[in-house]
């Protein structure tokens, strides 16, 4: 038996993979249970019979949100005391994995002391940014393909620290780059999205350091995307008051990783806000903010076209 | 037939007739000859950029007869059926219109029953970014675990509005909008095919309109041609996007570039016979004002139209100034603005015609501009007034006040005189006590300064001595020049003022500097603090302060004034400093006069040289008069 519990989903999965591998159990002799669908005790009922034509079978129970004390899905009722009687005598020729996602088990004594024994208990906790390095180096091995470390980095920010999103997009560029042997920036930027913050991140870099041309580039590629320029407006609003912050806690003598806390920013995107911080007179912040502001009265009260206001925004800075 | 429309005609059937969209085209290919096919796709782009077409042929691909392969047959029984919407296996559902959960419920129900022809089930959901959250969610468990049987492709044009649950279970693949160039390659190749005669501009034009979308472009085409069925004209293209020729916009913004109110009105005018709307005039001239704006600051960009590259247009951007343009856009925003309240919208075109062509921004910013020379004027006048007004006035000026001053406060200064005499013997002997001790300096320094003190009661000396203990200017002018770096430099290296100093006859001065701390520095002139006010009192006297002049010249190896302040006074004029600093008081900043009981102002007490004295006056003159003293040796 194996419980995997924790708020890593992704490494929650793999390891369940991984378990499902090692034991060498056709997929055919695996059942799945999505217990915010079904009661646990089919998932007992099915541990508990034999397997069909085959020495081992293998039963997964995922979203086992009650056994982390929380409640599941509505329509479910699960009988808990079946499980922990199923934990007291196990099948032998079944290989049990539960998926709690949630950082703590709750699971009275007795009953763990019980899983001590006959289970293996693994805790994920959520990754840090550095793991997703290690993550997307070892999947590129798994391709043979190597990463330039600019792409890597790039790969890693569009990735929006989600490893699961990474996972998919390291499969598309994988077979994007089926032929060649090293995955560079221009792969990555062509084939990896950006999300909407991302670009408004981007474009407030451009803004304060003075690209206009960058910055008007980037404005026409969101508004093909359909983004609202009111989006993006208040976006940009949000940014410049960031960088007043940030100018005040810097001020204010703040730490890095205090700041971190704070915006709950990474250390990449982080570097930027503190450098913008450092770089911009206020001046040009409760400019752009002003401006910004009459920009979204004007556009509201209907007496100006949205796309031209931001254009002009821009282009009058 | 029937007719079909040119972009139902038209749509690729295989990847090959994919324009643009390489990066997409090639992994996708990639992944079917590899057999690496994900179970689920999300397509986002703007519309008309190829999204439900290559879902399409994917869905063809993969059950192609053929397969594994990496680009459909379109022979075989299945890829026609699909082509045809006849395959059973292939569905397309348009999540516009079935965004509830139960749609999105019978999905997940049917999804576990296998194909009937092929080998996959293919599920294309166009415009998915319409489902609702509870369809999401639906969607999303059989998103995570789908029968291997089947392949869900989503498109939308909206990708932000999909949850990142969503998005982290497909391969999501973003759709760029199609260049101008690709786009008129295949409206080429389709003219062609066509036999359809068309100028290549016509078709350039046709393509910045549908702004990378290839299905409007097609659209676009198709309208034309049924506008004149034989050759196809830049300005029949023109004609039915409803847009105003470039030349006409040109020739607008040059009339009103001129001030040329007529030219303006007579172009407007045929402009409106030729059939033109209003409100469609005024948006093409802000566009094109934009255009001029955008190629002024920075250039040509894509997104700009291929027929502005000209040196008309160049000219155009070089006559306009920003502030001019702005103004423009500006008047016929707000034009566009009247408009929707108005009945007679060309009213309001007129008015802003008008005003453009007015002379009056030009004449107001001429105005403005010869505002700035008067007042630069003003500023240079002022200067030459000040100096020679300082040359000339201040002699006379400077008298003056100091006589109507001792004569108004003679008598007042009298009994002060009195008072001050108890005080002035008791520090008189606290100075001989510690002089007594320290040989080097002479005893005619100690007679002098016992002989000053007797001169106290000189009227002159009184009446600055009331108000001005030492003199404020030397800190003012520190602190509004402070170097913290220099201030830094002289702290760290003050004791050394010892080692430089072993001469007998600058020793001891270096050795009572030694005790205090450098506070302020503006380079040449140093402030230095010490916990009581007496021996600032002995080190200010002007032998001693030339003395430490010649440590500070030893040590540093400049030139380097100082003023030797107790720590308390500083710390009251440093505060005010920082306060007024704060406030943004005017630059420089001025600071209230020094008032402590203990200290004197001794820069006359002993050799009271004529030169000393006009100092003083001056640095008098500077605290009543501020800034326009300057001084003439």
């Amino acid at each position: 038996m194996v419980i995997l519990y924790g708020l890593d989903t992704y490494r929650i999965k793999q390891r369940t993979i991984h378990y499902l591998e090692k034991s060498q159990i056709d997929e055919a002799d695996t059942q799945v249970f999505d217990l915010d669908e079904w009661n646990v005790d089919e998932l007992v009922n099915a541990s508990m019979t034999i397997p069909f034509f085959s020495d081992k079978k293998a039963v997964v129970g995922l979203n086992a949100f009650f056994l982390a004390g929380q409640k599941g899905a509505k329509d479910t009722f699960h009988d808990v005391d079946y499980l922990y009687r199923y934990f007291a005598s196990p099948s032998e020729s079944t290989l049990l994995i539960l998926q709690v996602p949630g950082d703590k088990l709750s699971i009275p004594k007795p009953i763990m002391a019980l899983l001590d024994l006959n289970a293996e208990v693994e805790k994920f906790d959520i990754s840090n940014k550095y793991d997703l390095y290690e993550i997307a180096r070892v999947l590129f091995q798994k391709e043979q393909l190597s990463i330039t470390p600019d792409a890597l980095e790039e790969l890693v920010n569009r990735s929006d620290e989600s490893a699961i999103l990474m996972e998919k997009e390291i499969e598309k560029i994988s077979t994007y780059a089926m032929g060649s042997s090293v995955i560079t920036i221009d792969m990555i930027q062509t084939l990896t999205p950006k999300n909407l913050e991302d670009n408004v991140f981007e474009l407030v870099n451009q803004l304060v350091s003075r690209n206009i041309k960058q910055g008007l580039r980037m404005l026409a590629d969101l508004s093909k995307m359909n983004v609202d320029p009111t989006v993006i407006l208040s976006a940009l609003a949000n940014k410049f008051l960031e960088i007043a912050h940030a100018k005040a806690l810097l001020k204010q003598k703040t730490s890095q990783e205090e700041m971190m806390k704070y915006f709950g920013y990474s250390k990449g995107r982080m570097y930027y806000v503190q450098k913008n911080a450092n770089e911009v007179p206020m001046e040009l912040l409760t400019k752009c903010i002003n401006d910004l502001e009459q920009i979204d009265y004007k556009i509201k009260s209907g007496q100006m076209d949205k796309k031209l206001a931001l254009e002009l925004f821009i282009l009058g800075l | 037939m029937s007719y079909k429309a040119l972009y139902r005609t038209y749509r690729p059937i295989d990847f090959h007739e994919v324009s643009g969209q390489i990066h997409i085209t090639t992994t996708l290919q990639n992944a079917l000859k590899s057999g690496k096919v994900a179970h689920a796709y999300l397509f986002s782009g703007p519309r008309g950029t190829g999204k439900t077409s290559i879902a399409k042929i994917m869905a063809k691909t993969v059950n192609c007869e053929k397969a594994p392969i990496d680009n459909p047959c379109n022979e075989c029984p299945s890829c026609i059926g699909i082509q045809n919407g006849m395959n059973s296996d292939v569905i397309e559902i348009d999540a516009a219109s079935n965004n509830g959960v139960d749609e999105i419920r019978e999905i997940r129900d049917k999804v576990k029953y296998l194909p009937g022809y092929g080998k996959f089930k293919v599920y294309i959901i166009d415009e998915v970014h319409m489902l609702s959250t509870g369809a999401f969610n639906a969607l999303l468990k059989t998103l995570e675990e789908p029968p291997s049987h089947v392949i869900f492709i989503l498109c939308t044009t909206e990708p932000h509005k999909i949850p990142l649950t969503i998005h982290s279970r497909c391969q999501r693949f973003d759709f760029k909008a199609i260049s101008t160039e690709d786009i008129v390659e295949k409206l080429l190749e389709i003219t062609q095919k066509e036999q359809i005669q068309a100028e290549e501009e016509a078709l350039r034009q046709i393509a910045l309109f549908a702004e990378g979308g290839m299905r409007d472009a097609l659209s676009l085409l198709d309208q034309a041609l049924s506008f004149s069925p034989t050759h196809i004209r830049t300005d029949d293209v023109l004609q039915i996007s409803g847009g105003i020729s470039y030349h006409k916009q040109q020739s607008i913004a040059i009339a009103i570039r001129q001030m040329d109110a007529t030219k303006a009105m007579q172009i407007l005018e045929e402009l409106l016979v030729s059939g033109k709307e209003v409100p469609k005039i005024i948006q093409n001239l802000i566009a094109f004002y934009r255009d001029i704006l955008i190629f002024k600051n920075i250039g040509y960009t894509e997104d700009m139209s291929k027929l502005l590259k000209s040196d008309e247009f160049e000219r155009l951007a070089k006559a306009h100034s920003n502030k001019r343009l702005f103004f423009y856009i500006d008047v016929l925003s707000k034009a566009v603005n009247e408009m929707k309240w108005s009945t007679n919208p060309r009213l309001h075109l007129e008015l802003a015609l008008m005003k453009m062509t007015d002379d009056e921004p030009a004449s107001e910013s001429k105005l403005l501009a010869e505002l700035a020379r008067l007042e630069e004027r003003i500023e240079e006048l002022e200067k030459r007034a000040t100096t020679s007004h300082s040359k000339i006035e201040l002699q006379p000026e400077q008298t003056k006040p100091d006589v109507t001053l001792l004569q108004t406060e003679s008598k007042q200064i009298a009994p002060q005189i009195d008072a001050v005499q108890p005080v002035v013997e008791p520090v008189v002997s606290a100075i001989s006590h510690s002089e007594a001790q320290e040989e080097t300096l002479s005893g005619s320094l100690f007679d002098d300064s016992i002989m000053d003190h007797i001169q106290v009661d000189s009227p002159i000396e009184m009446s600055q001595n009331i108000s001005n203990t030492y003199p404020i200017e030397f800190i003012e002018e520190v602190l509004n020049n402070g170097n913290r770096q220099d201030k830094m430099y002289l702290q760290n290296s003050w004791d050394s003022i010892l080692k430089h100093n072993n001469q007998s006859d600058v020793q001891t001065t270096a050795q009572m500097m030694s005790g205090g701390t450098v506070v302020a520095s503006c380079e040449d002139k140093i402030i230095v603090t010490f916990s009581s006010a007496g021996i600032c009192n002995r080190l200010m006297r002007p032998h001693t302060r030339a003395l430490a002049r010649t440590v500070l010249k030893n040590t540093f190896r400049r030139d380097i004034d100082v003023m030797f302040l107790p720590e308390g006074v500083f710390q009251v004029s440093s505060d005010e400093f920082m306060e007024k600093y704060r406030k943004k008081a005017p630059r420089p900043i001025r600071l209230t006069p020094i008032t402590n009981s203990d200290l004197r102002d001794v820069s006359s007490e002993i050799d009271d040289t004529p030169i000393q004295k006009e100092q003083k006056i001056v640095s008098e003159a500077v605290r009543l008069f501020g800034d326009i003293v300057s001084v003439k040796k």
